[in-house]
């Protein structure tokens, strides 16, 4: 226990640091750059666009509401999991989703296919009060969503960092944020929803979702992004389904 | 960087280097005269100044 | 020698935080346990399941886990180091910029803000704020080290030293994100869909890795020895321990995400490592339960030894079940099932739970400057009345994991699903019961330590227990 060269110690206690970082730093490395090789890691297909203002508003709203402790979105190429809920989840689908929201519980089931599978009315009574529909459901009411309106003024705010993180937002889309949000709520009751169209696609869903005509509520927002996940992709563009498996891991 | 990673060769390389590596320094705590410097490293926690 | 004067202020503090937060965390689980038996417990929207099992993850560990971990550095660098801990005030900084840190995290989760990034959910304000605790923490640890006043610096300060850097690697990493604007909370992650999934379960596995590893395994290395009055039984199987278990670690995250869109090279290195790192793993637990060796009969004696011991006995199930877990066709069946949440409990409440109680229970009386605790016995009370907690929890969630698992992918004789999925969630009541029950269990040992700690911090001393410990003792 003698005091030895004091500046010996510091190297030594700096060496060991670095060391350290070193030891840690290669598994990361190893695993995660090759990954930003998009190409390579996310299968061409067609179909895929950035979410809607609206849409982006709900999925703020399933984040905020930290929905993935309960729902996966990422479905097994196992034979169960795409009986139940459809085809295996693909690389692609989720590249726009800033964080993935792939889960990793299922105290309810998979929703990374739930768009369309059910009416807006049902998604209503159900968030309201699950055990209406679902007698043996555990989870949570969301009956607040319906009297709380959705915030869209600063939806703009929203696709720019988006955009400046690579999501592909046009400067038309970030313009015109709160409009598109707003038409896509009110659907066929306004004329608006042709500019929403052509820059989202016609097969937008344009509508009411909450059933309530006076507010755009978070129910709205919510309801719009449950009903278009999942059904963005064209899987009958692809022609050899099991081709765009190979970095899907399927069996 | 795919053909890269996916090169069964570099993966062979890869367990080779760190299996090596591990046998080196496994064999290094086995040095001459570590015997008693790590039992003096091992008392450290008992001999303290308040005890 | 002279007596260093070791700053114990901060240790203390710390080592309050820890029970109070252990105590919030576990009510917490408890509360969100009982919304899974009884929905009508989500109270919208600030209390709802979603919202509230954050504040629950968080609080065990980071605020429980961290704060036994802020207690334990400080107080072992600066007893291994023989050197008084660096700078009083960031010492000081650290421990009420942590706290502070946790406030602001529970409070935006029940205010519904959130990334939804597992076990890094809080946002980039409370990231950024942390950043800088850690760094401050880094330094005030770092600078303890380099003015040490013995010549080597024991092991387990290798592993805290590994701990602090690491965490500060992983948070940095995962928590890159692009708030929306300065005034606002919210902020999206750099990083999307198979990235973001990567990098997120490389920060979440190696958060397990080394906040809930490295960090618990300096712990057990400074107060297994202690508590045991032994050397540690093999200093070099330390140091192929330390070095071996950092390095793979790190390659491990990927076992959470078989069969998903990663790519199949990634989740192969993942799950072979996985395997792999069930040696180090057993190779320290080993290292530790050895320490014992030639002085079994202390185990008998002392409850806290037991705990420590206990401790180790859940790592090397936990640390065996893990990789079990990370085979891909094991994890086809486990993966979204209670299972996983079964596993990380025998880890958070066995391994790094008792090992926390079992060090507190060393450090108390040392820091008040006590003799002995108040109470052995109710020492004893806790472990067991806290194991039997445990069994239930993991028992019940093995079977409920494992029948969600088989029930999900089975099939009737016309080749259709034979469950619907809400016939599985019918299917998990009576094992959320028994689950809410070893909670309590947990809950109540951890009130009857806590008890403990308030008699012998006042300076009491259970008379009658220890006069008729020494009756027995003459007796015999």
């Amino acid at each position: 226990m003698s005091w030895s060269n004091h500046e010996h110690l510091e190297k030594n206690a700096l060496l060991l640091l670095v060391l350290v970082i070193v030891v840690i730093s290669i598994g990361g490395i190893v695993e995660i750059i090759p990954l930003f090789r998009k190409e390579t890691v996310i299968e061409p297909v067609t179909g895929m666009r950035p979410y809607t203002p609206l849409e982006l508003a709900g999925q703020n709203i399933y984040i905020r509401e930290n929905c993935m402790a309960c729902h996966s979105q990422q479905i097994r190429p196992l034979r169960d999991e795409v009986v139940r809920y459809g085809h295996y989840s693909l690389a692609a689908e989720s590249m726009y989703d800033h964080p993935f929201l792939w889960g990793s519980k299922r105290t309810g089931p998979d929703l990374a296919r739930v768009g369309g599978k059910y009416s807006d009315e049902w998604h209503k009574a159900h968030l309201v009060e699950p055990r209406d529909l679902v007698p043996e459901s555990i989870m949570p009411s969301y009956s607040f969503l319906l009297k709380r309106g959705a915030k869209l003024h600063d939806l703009d705010k929203h696709l720019a960092t988006l955009k400046t993180l690579g999501v592909p937002y046009t400067d038309e889309m970030i313009e015109n944020a709160e409009k598109d949000a707003i038409a896509q709520a009110h659907g066929e009751a306004r004329s608006e929803i042709g500019g929403l169209q052509e820059r989202y696609g016609e097969k937008v869903n344009a509508r009411d979702f909450d059933g309530q005509p006076n507010i755009i509520s978070e129910m709205d927002a919510l309801i719009a992004y449950l009903q278009v996940l999942g059904t963005m992709v064209d899987f009958n563009a692809i022609k050899d389904v099991e081709d765009i498996g190979e970095t899907g891991g399927a069996e | 960087m795919k053909h890269f990673f996916a090169d069964a060769n570099l993966g062979l390389i890869g367990l080779l280097f760190f299996f090596l590596f591990f046998c080196a320094v496994t064999l290094w705590t086995f040095r001459p005269g570590s015997k008693n410097t790590y039992k003096n490293h091992g008392n450290i926690p008992l001999q303290e100044h308040d005890e | 020698m002279e007596h260093p004067n070791y700053n114990y202020d901060v240790v203390k503090k710390f080592t309050l935080a820890t029970v109070f937060w252990g105590i919030v965390g576990f009510a917490a689980g408890i509360f969100i346990a009982l919304q899974m038996v009884f929905p009508d417990l989500n109270i919208e929207p600030y209390l709802s399941f979603g919202r509230l099992r954050p504040l629950h993850t968080s609080a065990v560990i980071f605020a429980f886990g961290g704060n036994a971990l802020f207690a334990t550095s400080y107080y072992v660098v600066q007893r291994t180091c023989h050197v008084r801990l660096w700078n009083d005030g960031l010492a000081n900084f650290t421990f009420w910029g942590y706290q502070f840190f946790i406030v602001i995290a529970a409070l935006g989760y029940v205010l519904g803000v959130n990334q939804s990034k597992e076990y890094a959910q809080p946002e980039w304000y409370a990231d950024l704020w942390l950043t800088v605790v850690w760094v401050a923490y880094l330094v005030v640890y770092f600078m303890t080290i380099v003015n040490r006043k013995v010549s080597h610096l024991y092991v387990a300060n290798w592993f805290y030293l590994a701990f602090i850097i690491t965490v500060a690697v992983l948070h940095l990493g995962n928590g890159l994100a692009l708030p929306i604007g300065v005034l606002d909370a919210k902020s999206y992650s750099a990083f999307s869909g198979v990235q973001s999934a990567m990098i997120q379960w490389w920060y979440a596995h190696n958060a397990v890795g080394f906040f809930l590893t490295a960090g618990f395994l300096g712990m057990m290395y400074y107060f297994i020895p202690k508590q045991a009055e032994r050397p540690i039984y093999s200093y070099r199987l330390s140091i192929v321990h330390f070095w071996s278990l950092i390095f793979i670690y790190m390659w491990a995250g990927p076992h959470h995400l078989h069969y998903t869109a990663l790519p199949d090279w990634a989740q192969t290195l993942g799950m072979t490592f996985s395997i792999m790192l069930w040696m180090p793993s057993w190779g320290g637990m080993i290292n530790g339960v050895m320490t014992l060796s030639g002085a079994w009969n202390k185990l008998r004696e002392d409850p806290v030894l037991q705990f420590m011991i206990v401790a180790l006995a859940f790592y090397g199930m936990s640390t065996f079940e893990g990789p079990l877990m990370s085979i891909r066709y094991v994890n086809a069946l486990s993966h979204y099932t209670d299972w996983t949440i079964g596993h990380v409990h025998s880890g958070a409440l066995g391994w790094v739970g008792f090992i926390s109680f079992g060090a507190l229970y060393h450090l108390v009386p040392k820091l008040w400057g006590r003799e002995k605790l108040y109470s052995t016995k109710l020492v004893s009370l806790h472990l067991w009345i806290a194991t039997l907690g445990i069994v239930f929890y993991i028992a019940a969630m093995w079977v409920s994991g494992i029948m969600q698992g088989l029930m999900w992918r089975d099939y009737n004789e016309m080749g259709f699903l034979e469950y619907s999925f809400v016939e599985s969630v019918m299917a998990m009541k009576p094992f959320y019961i028994i689950r809410v029950l070893g909670g309590v269990l947990y809950l109540a040992g951890a009130l009857i330590m806590a008890y403990n700690f308030w008699r012998t911090i006042r300076g009491d001393v259970n008379e009658k227990e220890y006069n008729n410990n020494a009756l027995q003792g003459a007796a015999a």
